[in-house]
Parts: structure tokens; sequence; C-alpha cells
């Protein structure tokens, strides 16, 4: 009919792309042919260089043809000593590697590539590589490859900290579910405003700059509780990161020594002195073992085979240490039986400033109210948690063990997960009494903590005579640190 | 979801009705030729991809659609183009006469940023003919004085300089996008129905 | 040369505004031979875009029969003083102070602007689109998008206090406000939700509390503050005291489904105006073979009494049609004079009352405005009466950089447009404010519409002339797609509305076999490297092993697999 369009029907379509593909998988085959044969015969020309375009500007993630590229590059650039003639040869292949991640930006392949040539060219434009960077971040601000790839070129244009932080702001102020831009942030912070108080453990970055973040992050959380992004990022500024390098305890009589660390370290020969208090060497530990076995341990100790290394128990001793990681270099040891020791229980409040504690504050009472509204809201109820253990661990005890055991109830999936997090907090808590205890430090009962399900630091607890823990807890007990000081035998 | 943005050059084809506007499209996309007259229907636009200075570029190829047999073509028509093609039968010395007015009409309605270095192709088609009006010579002229346009004598029917023609248009549309453009602040315009702009913070397809 | 045209079609159509335009192309798509004859010398009639001379010229005539009670104004000197002229190309430090104060108004004469002419469109009826809409819906489907471009609405505004506050209406707008506290922002984002999961559960408690009764009185029982409570029926739910629960919940979800898609806000704007939409219709209804002439005069219209046939006079010529579809202002007198039954015929009566302002200074704050000026919705408020504002910058393609456009639109009470639209104005343009943008240039005019009469005499179902609806009072298309669709299930009750046009590639070439796949479909470059590489990539198989060969294969395929993904 008049004006009637005949259209493909979708058999015949199929047909045809078949036949199409058919058609391309012989024009790929040709050309990878031709190419093995120039690369066998080393015939890395111009030719080479249009026959890998024409593959990689369809699919760049043929390795192999980068590095020919990069092969017929080296080789092009070889006798050409007019500078603007090899740039020339780079700012083709810049030109190139563009239009393939056009086509992929993901490709991992794509970026090296990039990367190699800047690296190579005579001269190398960092600041363009910024502006194509946010050209790519506008396209997808959520692409990894492209911040990694920023990070990089970034530090090569020298483009000021401020402005990338300004930079990773307006991407975030777009669309806040991008871990990446909350990554780049985190990276940004702590050089562009770093922490000079002496609080432990360190406070990722200045406290005013913190108090903005947490209003900026707690926002977020609050605009879409279910985006994980904003409250990864949360409990990173407050300080829920590894904690730093440190001492956990120490006990020695003359027949042993245990000294335990906050993570895994190596312990060497040089590493551990005891002094008395006029700086005397009285013993030099050398053959520590780790306790069980590994390279990297917290808790290693030592067979002192009667050597009278406290002659007289009511002196003061000293420990020195000297561990590169460690700022403490000297820890004044107590008295307990015929052994020193020394303990530092596990951090788990922060002494942050006024200033930051009234926003904490703040923002647990923003919280308060929204649990009026939502008395179920599973993110609500955790940073509440999280919040009262950064004001007072202390205070808010057992108020934050309280919603942790209403999460179990709600977020039935995490259940676990909310289970071992109140074990953790009762363990810390547990031990922080423990110090003030009569059994200090002679024996540890763990029997009576009904909801302690786990034991996270068992490198605590090496310096107890005895460590009482419940059956439950029971498949801890091949953990050497829970049998005991008394045990520490080789 | 890959963000796929390849450039995209819109190009358009002007002058007077039955000069073989559709034809070159046809002979250029399906290399055929068909002599009935149709007055372009079903003819819209045409993409193809080419290769030119070491980039892949789509061009979009638009014709008429036969509105410009009543003098009746609309100002969108003309939005966005980053060439113009500018044809003419060299049988017929009026549609020749033309070219300046089609020139014109397209500067107007166009307005491109910059006119006088907007890249327009001017094509004298159907050399194959016997009966040839319009010399050489003149059509020459006439392009030189128009800040020297590229020129070329073509026939549809059997492809005379279509290929050659087309990849002059490519590469001289090319030429005219700025890396500044590249490298604008603007937001984008969108095009309906094409999956790149569909794609605003779905958190659950993460890809951090 | 009307001698050209053929002598008989399916149908003709007059008047190439919105509704005449879908209808000729959804008739031309199915197989109508259709002409589509233009009084005007330009596409859209009363939805047309002008530039700044022809729409001032417009004007200046005292507009058409759909375009009445015209008035303009310049707020700015006729040419600019030659002292300020100067002060531009001051050298040196001067310069850059110069620069800073350019949003100025003084920086603009009728000289300055007209020379920009063409960097204006200004729209008769400007609309803005939701983008899960029906008109963008209906884009879609009849693949008529290729033809258009758009710009995201940039902020969807409200007045607040006497303020102009952006309303959040994105997760990302939630987020940066500082307008709302952090417990207002949860609520904000909970009841949105709310409202995009309500209905889904069909015994939904409040679905059958709060029937019959208005969408305000919903509001209050949700714990939502005031400035919430504002932003929702102001400018999410475009909703008065008086709507209904269902009725603003259905709204607030239009709103919600059309978010997320393309910009910060639900809404669409087209690129170069909203001129360009009927124009896009008329493309596609060209492309299916429809002809178009501009600039013809319909003389006469005479129906053959036996066949129902129409002979449309065409500048002396006598063109035979199944159907005439026009629209209300194109009708020829003398046709008109013989009473003939039309289907939705009306007197014209003052239908919406609109003003065009230009200014160097966009509305409300730097925020709403951020990267040299945004396209911004705002739906203003006076009484029981409400106008819609729509403010365009450079980015819409709608006017010159430097310059904003705004369009207000409200129903007309009486023939005096800027008399029905001073309430609204002085909210926005109050010169005491000096925030408020300083006018460069005003205008005001009427479209008209059809009078709202329950039935058109004369009419029966074999009427052959149909008249198509004017603009109407709403921020979409959606009633004038319901109207043009209307006229067209009755010219053609079965045939389909505008199904989805081919792309070019997927079209058939005559006496092409629809199976065979030529190498010239291939790009360029692939088919050369084929032609050259055949040969000695042939003599290379020879030479390779056969088992190298097999291992290579699969992953040679697996990689075409990924190019064919082009």
């Amino acid at each position: 009919m008049h004006g009637r369009l005949k259209v493909r029907t979708t058999e015949e379509e199929r047909e045809r792309k078949k036949k199409e593909q058919t058609l391309k998988v012989k024009a790929y085959r040709a050309a990878m042919a031709k190419i093995q044969e120039k690369r066998r015969l080393q015939q890395l020309d111009d030719e080479m260089l249009v026959l890998t375009s024409q593959i990689l500007l369809r699919n760049p993630d043929v390795s192999t043809l980068w590095n020919i590229r990069r092969e017929c590059v080296e080789q092009k650039s070889l006798n050409i000593d007019d500078v603007d003639q090899r740039q020339a040869i780079y700012d083709t292949e810049l030109n190139f590697s563009e239009q393939c991640l056009l086509v992929n930006p993901k490709s991992y392949n794509g970026w090296h590539h990039r990367c190699w040539t800047l690296e190579h060219s005579p001269t190398a434009n960092w600041e363009r590589e910024v502006m194509l960077c946010s050209k790519y971040l506008k396209m997808d601000e959520r692409n990894f490859h492209t911040w990694d790839y920023r990070r990089y070129v970034v530090e090569k244009a020298r483009t000021s900290k401020q402005n990338e932080l300004d930079f990773c702001t307006e991407k975030i102020k777009a669309n806040f579910s991008n871990y990446s831009s909350w990554h780049h942030r985190s990276l940004l912070l702590p050089q562009l405003y770093p922490y000079e108080g002496d609080a432990q453990p360190k406070r990722a970055m200045n406290e005013e700059k913190l108090k903005e973040e947490l209003e900026m992050v707690l926002t977020a959380a609050f605009t879409d509780p279910n985006d994980s992004s904003a409250w990864f990022y949360q409990r990173w500024l407050l300080g829920y990161s590894r904690q730093e390098l440190d001492v956990c305890a120490f006990r020695c009589d003359n027949n042993r020594a245990v000294l335990s660390f906050t993570n895994p370290i190596i312990l060497t020969e040089e590493d551990v002195v005891i002094t008395d208090s006029k700086g005397n060497i009285k013993k030099k530990i050398t053959n520590w073992k780790s306790i069980n076995g590994a390279k990297s341990d917290t808790t290693w100790f030592c067979s002192l085979n009667g050597d009278k290394v406290l002659e007289h128990i009511n002196d003061q001793y000293l420990l020195e240490l000297h561990i590169t990681d460690i700022n403490v270099k000297q820890i004044t040891l107590k008295t307990y039986k015929q052994s020193v020791y020394f303990f530092k229980p596990p951090n788990q409040s922060f002494t942050f400033t006024e200033n930051v504690l009234n926003e904490l504050q703040t923002q647990l009472e923003s919280c308060e109210s929204l649990l009026e509204y939502e008395p179920d809201s599973k993110w609500t109820l955790l940073t509440s948690a999280l919040l009262m253990r950064a004001i007072g661990s202390q205070k808010y005890h057992d108020k934050s063990l309280k919603y942790l055991g209403k999460l179990e109830k709600v977020d039935i999936l995490r259940e676990n997960y909310y289970r071992d997090m109140a074990s953790k907090w009762i363990l810390e808590k547990y031990l922080l009494d423990w110090t003030s205890s009569e059994d200090f430090p002679g024996k540890l009962d763990l029997r009576n903590e009904e909801h302690l399900n786990a034991i996270f630091y068992p490198q605590y607890l090496c310096i107890a005579d005895i460590v009482l823990v419940s059956e439950k807890l029971n498949h801890y007990s091949d953990k050497k640190q829970l049998q005991g000081f008394i045990a520490f035998k080789l | 979801m890959a963000t796929r943005k390849k450039s995209l050059l819109k190009v358009i084809i002007l002058g007077d009705s039955s000069v073989g506007k559709t034809s070159l499209m046809n002979q250029y996309i399906n290399k055929r030729f068909s002599n009935q007259y149709k007055a372009t229907i079903g003819a819209d636009f045409c993409t193809k991809e080419v290769i030119a200075d070491d980039r892949v570029v789509t061009m979009q190829i638009w014709d008429t659609a036969g509105q410009e047999r009543f003098q009746s073509l609309g100002v969108a028509f003309y939005r966005g183009a980053d060439c113009c093609v500018l044809v003419y039968d060299v049988t017929s010395p009026n549609s020749f006469k033309n070219l300046d007015s089609w020139r014109d009409e397209f500067l107007i309605q166009a307005s491109p940023r910059d006119p006088d270095h907007f890249p327009f192709v001017v094509l004298g088609n159907k050399v194959d003919m016997d009966n040839r009006q319009v010399s050489t010579r003149r059509a020459q002229q006439w392009c030189q004085s128009k800040n020297d346009m590229p020129y070329f004598e073509t026939s549809a029917k059997d492809g005379t300089n279509v290929e050659l023609a087309f990849q002059t248009i490519a590469r001289n549309a090319l030429a005219q996008e700025a890396e500044v453009e590249l490298y604008n602040e603007f937001p984008d315009q969108i095009r309906l129905n094409t999956d790149r702009n569909n794609r605003n913070g779905n958190s659950d397809n993460c890809q951090c | 040369m009307s001698d050209d045209l053929p002598d008989k079609f399916d149908l003709i159509v007059i008047g190439t505004g919105f509704p005449e335009s879908c209808v000729a192309a959804a008739a031309s798509r199915i197989g109508k031979t259709v002409l589509h004859i233009d009084p005007n010398e330009y596409y859209g009639g009363v939805w047309a875009s002008f530039n700044l001379e022809s729409f001032c010229a417009l004007l200046e005539q005292g507009g058409n029969k759909e375009l009445r009670n015209a008035s303009q104004k310049w707020h700015v000197a006729e040419t600019l003083k030659v002292a300020e002229a100067e002060s531009d190309t001051v050298a040196g430090e001067t310069n850059i102070k110069t620069d800073a104060a350019k949003q100025n108004v003084l920086d603009w004469s009728r000289e300055t602007l007209l020379q920009q002419s063409r960097r204006f469109n200004l729209d008769l009826s400007p609309k803005i689109l939701y983008s899960a809409g029906r008109l963008v819906q209906l884009l879609v489907s009849s693949n008529i998008c290729r033809y258009a471009e758009f710009r995201a609405v940039d902020h969807v505004c409200t007045r607040f206090q006497n303020n102009i506050i952006n309303v959040p209406c994105s997760r990302s707008d939630v987020f940066n406000t500082k307008d709302l506290n952090i417990v207002e922002k949860r609520l904000l984002m909970k009841f949105l939700t709310l409202c995009m999961t309500y209905g889904e559960d069909k015994t939904d408690e409040d679905a059958l509390q709060f029937r019959g009764k208005t969408f305000r009185e919903y509001l209050q029982e949700q714990k939502v503050t005031e400035k919430i409570s504002i932003c929702v029926m102001q400018a999410i739910a475009m909703c008065n005291d008086d709507t209904s629960f269902e009725e603003g919940m259905a709204r607030t979800q239009q709103f919600l489904n059309s978010l997320g898609r393309y910009g910060n806000t639900p809404f669409l704007f087209p690129m170069y105006g909203c001129g360009e939409i009927p124009q896009c219709f008329c493309r596609l209804c060209a492309v299916f073979g429809g002809i178009y002439c501009l600039k013809r005069q319909i003389d006469d219209i005479n129906i053959e009494a036996d066949t129902n046939i129409a002979s449309v006079v065409l500048e002396g010529k006598t063109i035979k049609a199944q159907h005439v579809v026009s629209a209300p202002g194109h009708l020829p007198n003398a046709f008109l004079q013989r009473n003939v039954g039309v289907y939705g015929q009306a007197e014209l009566v003052n239908s919406l009352s609109r003003g065009i302002f230009l200014s160097a200074t966009p509305l409300g704050s730097e925020e709403l405005n951020s990267g040299g000026g945004g396209v911004n919705l705002l739906r203003l408020l006076a009484g029981t009466q409400e106008a819609i504002l729509i403010q365009l910058s450079h980015f819409s393609g709608t006017c010159p950089k430097g310059v904003f456009l705004f369009h207000i639109t409200t129903t007309a009470q009486s023939d005096q447009p800027a008399q029905d639209l001073a309430p609204f104005v002085s909210q926005v343009f109050n010169p005491d404010d000096e925030n408020a943008p300083k006018l460069l240039y005003s205008a005001y005019f009427t479209i008209m519409g059809r009078e709202r009469t329950s039935a058109t005499p004369n009419v029966d179902v074999s009427t052959t002339i149909f008249c198509t609806s004017t603009p109407y009072y709403e921020l979409d298309y959606d009633k004038s797609i319901i109207s043009a669709r209307e006229i067209f299930a009755k010219l053609y009750a079965d045939a389909e509305f505008l199904p989805r046009a081919p792309d070019p590639e997927e079209i058939v070439i005559e006496g092409e076999d629809p199976r065979a796949l030529s190498e010239n479909s291939l790009p360029d470059d692939l088919r050369e490297q084929l032609r050259e590489l055949e040969n000695s990539a042939e003599n290379m198989d020879i030479e390779d092993t056969d088992a190298a060969q097999a291992g290579e294969c699969t992953q040679e395929d697996a990689e075409t697999q990924n190019m064919d993904a082009d």
C-alpha cells in the first residue's frame, strides 16, 4: 500500500544478524591473522597501528593488541629526534585510547594505555587529563576506574587538594550513593585537614572538619537510609577503623614473659628489654615465640628458665620497646604476686572536643526523635548505638546494647552481626571493669556474661592466671590465650 | 552499564526537489539506485559509522522528507546541523541557481555560531546524464566565491564520487567540533529513549 | 505551484498546531494520503515559537484569529547610550568590573536584543513535559522522539513566606537543601516513598480512611511539617485545598514516577521551545508521504451531498478529500456561513492569558540559578487563581546568553491579559523588590479557545469535517493528546494510533531480500579490511595448524561477540 514501509520480520532480522556476525568474525580473523604475521616479522609499522585500531575501537579489551601498539609506538619514536614529532605519535595514542574508553569506559587496558602513553611521551598535559576525568565522571560518576585514574593524574598535575575536595563534594551533591567519591574524600581530608591533637586513636582529621563531615554524612543517611555508602563513611568518621598498633598487655615472672599487641606484628630479638627504674638493663628478652606459631601475631611469649629477672619484686621495673611503629618506648610495670605486668584495656570511646561532642549529641537527639516516628528503623537504631558509643561508652553501655538487642529482632538477617558487635562491647566493658576489680589480673571470669558470644580480643586475656569462660565459648578454649598466663610453657 | 557516547554528526542535505538527494543517500549507504521517482517516501535519515582522523564517528544524514517541495521545510529540520550538503542537478540550471537561496536559508534558519566557517559541501549530481547544462567551471567558481566550499561532481546512479564526497563531509564536519566543545560544562541535551540518559542513582546496581 | 498537487487525498489537515499535526502524522503513518496545509508561513499556529523580531511583529499587527488582545512594552532604551557602550571596551582592570556587572539592564537595548532576534524562540503556548508523561510516552512509542532534543528542568520552585524556594524533589535535592533539617528530610523522603508505593495494596488503610476527603486533610494527618506540606501541595501534587485525596495522590504519583529518569526534576522542556513539537509530528507525516504546503489560503470547503466527500478550494484549485481536520481558526468564512455540521466546532473565546517577559537576571536565589541560570518551574497562587511560570535560560535554546525568558500562563478571566496576570506578575517582578528581576521587555496576549459547549449542532456520524482543540490550561499535553486521539478514532475507528515508526536500518529497500546482508552494511573499514585481507588470510589458514586454530576460535568468537555489541 502507498506509504507503507516494509520492515524486516524478527526472523529475517535474526538471519541477517547472523550473516553480519559471520562477516564480522571473518573480518576479525583476517585482521588478527595479519597482525600475528606482521608481529612475527617484527613489522611494527603504521599499517600495524591501523589494524589494531580497527579491532580495539570495537573491543578495547584485547590486551595483546595494546601490547603490540606499545611496541609499534616505541619502534616508531626510536628514530625520531624532533620532540614535536615524537609528541605527535603519543598524542595519537592519547586520542585513540580516549576513543576506546568511550566505547568501554571500564576497560582496564584502555586506562592503562593512557598511563603508559603519558609516562613515555616527551611532554604530558596532566591538566587535560584531569579535565578528561571530569568529563568521564560526568557520564558516570561511579566509575571507579576513572576515580583511580583521577587520583593518579591529579598527583601528577599537582592540582590543589582543595580543588579536588570541592570536585568531590559536587559529585556527592549530585549523587551521594557513590562509594568512590566518599573514598576519594576519605583520602583527601586527612591530608588537607590533618589532626593535630593527641587523642588515641588519632582522629582522621581536624575536629572542626570532622564535625562538618559528620553533619553531611548524617544528612545523606537520613535522606536515604537504605544507601549503605554513607553509613560506611560515617563509621570511618566515627573511628571504627583499624586500631593503631599499640601494646595491650605484658606480664613477666622469672619463668616466662608474655607480650601482646592490638594488631599482629613480627617481633624480633632486639625489640624488648626490661630495665630497673635507673635504666639498668635487667633482661633483654630475645627468644620470643608467637602464640600460634605464625610469623606475625598479636601475642608473643617466651620461656625465661628461672633467670632471676625480677630480683626484688618490690622494685620498680620498666619495659623498654624498640618497635618503630609504636610511639610508646617506655612502660612502667606494676607488680602482682611474683610478677610484673602492664595492661591497657581496649580503646572503646574517644575523647572528642566539646565542639564535636556537641555535634554528636545533636545527631543523637535527631536520631532519637526520628525513632519516635520510626521505632524500627534499623539504620537509625544502629547509628544511635554507634553515636552513643562515640559519646560515652560507659554512660550509654546498657542503652546501646538494648538497641543492638532490638536490631537483632528487626533486622533478623544480620542477627549474628549485631550479636558479635554486642559481644565486642561487652568484652570491652568487662576488661575495663576488670582492671579495677580485686581479681585483677589473676582471674578473669567471663562465665556470667550471658550475651558474650565471641571473644574479640583474646590477646588481652593472656595476662590472667586463669580464664573462665562459659560453655558456649568452649570452642574458644583451643585459643592458647584463654589458657591463662600459667600455661605459657614451651 | 557502559556509558557510550560516540561523536554523532548531523548532516543535512538541501537542494531542489528531484536533484537526487535521497538517491545520493541511498547510493552512499546501500550502494543502490532506483530510477523510480518516489518523492522520498520513508526517507528519513541514515546513519553510518565512519572512521575519520582515527575516530569512530556516527554520521547521521538527514533527508528533507519531501517537505522542501512546496517550500515548507520547518526550522526544526535545521537544528544542530554539523554540516550542510547542497545538491543541484547538473542538467538543471534552475537547481544550480537556487543553491544560493538554499545556502542563505540554511544560514538564517540554522543560525550557526560561526557562519563564515560553517562546513558546506556542494554536490553537482547526475553527471552520468548526457544533457549536462551547468559547467564544472561555473559551479567551481560559485563555490570558490562562497568561502571556497568543497565541490564534487557525483552520480547517485553509478556511484561516481559519492564515497569520496561523504568522506569529505564527515571530515569537515568533524573538524568543526572544537576541543572546547568536548569539555564544556553545560548539562547535556537529552534524547529520549536512549539508555545512556537513563541511569540516575540506582543504588542497587552499585559500581563503586 | 498548487498545480503539482494531486487532486485527491484521504485527509486534508488545515493548521499545523499540535493536535492537527498529531492527527496528520497518525493518518499518514497508517498509509493514508495526507495533505497538510497552513495559511501561515510558519509551522505551529498558536503552538508556534517565534524569534523576537517576528514575535514583536505579530503583536504589532494585533495578533490573529487565535491570538488577540496583544500588547507589548520595551523597558529599555532604543539603543545603548554611547558612554555605556564604550565602557565595555575600556581596557585593563575596569573591564573586569564591567564583566562582573554584565547582568545589568543597562547592557541591553531594544537594538541589541533585536540583533540577537534569532537566538530567541518565544513560545505562544509553552509546556513542560513530565518525563514519564503522556507526550513523552507517545514520542517514545511512536519513535518521533528521534526528531527532538530536550533539556531537563533544573528546579521546581515554590513560594514560601515570600521567598522562592527550591522544592526538594529528588534524592539529591533533599540531601542538598538547607531549607529542611535532617528529621524533616527523613519525613519528606518517607512520605514520598509512601506515595510511590501507595495503591499497590488495594486494601490500604489510608485508601479507605481518606476516601471522599481532600488531599490537604490527608497531608495534615501525615506527620509532616508546614513547609513540607506546602511543597507537596503547591509544587508536587500541584493541587489546591479542594483537591480530593485520590486526585492529589494520583498527581503526586505522576510527579514521582517521572523522577529519576533524566535530570534532577521530573520535567523536561524541548530544546528551542515547544514550537518544535508539532514540527516533529509533521516530519513523521512527511516521511510517510504526507505533503506539506505552508502559506496557502483555503477559499472554501464544499461537501458533496451524496458521497460526503469534501472539496477543498485551495487558491483556486479544488482538491477532494474523505475527511478534513482543521484548527478552529482556519475554517473559511464562506464555509462557516453555510452552517454545515463540524465536529468539535465552537465559538472562539478568551481562553488563556499569557505574559512573556525578558530580563537580564534570573528569578530567585543563586542556588536556584547555579551555572548561569536554570530552567525552572514555579506555580503561583493568587486567591483562588493559579498560574504557571516557566523561567528559561539560554541553555534551553530559547534566548541568548545573558537574557532570561519568563512565560506566565493563567486561565483567562477577561479580555485584558495584563490585568488577569497582574496578581502573579507582582509576586515575581515587583519593582520595589530589589532582588526581583528587572524587566527588559514584556508582552501580554490572549490565546483564544473553543467555548465549552456540551454539543455541537448539526453533527452526526457522517460528519466529514473535524475541528481540533486549542491549547488547554495544563502543564503537559495530556488533554491535547486525548482530543487528537479522539478525532483520529472517529476517522479511522480500528486503526492503531501512531505505532512505532521503524528506524531507517529496519526498513527493507524495495527489491531487496530482507534476509540478505550486503557487505555494505558493514562499517567502511571492516569492509575494506575484509576485501583486502581475505586472500592473505586464506594463505595463512593453510600454514596454521588445525589445533592452534581451533583453540583460538573460541576466544576470538567471544571477542567478536563483544565487538558485535556495537
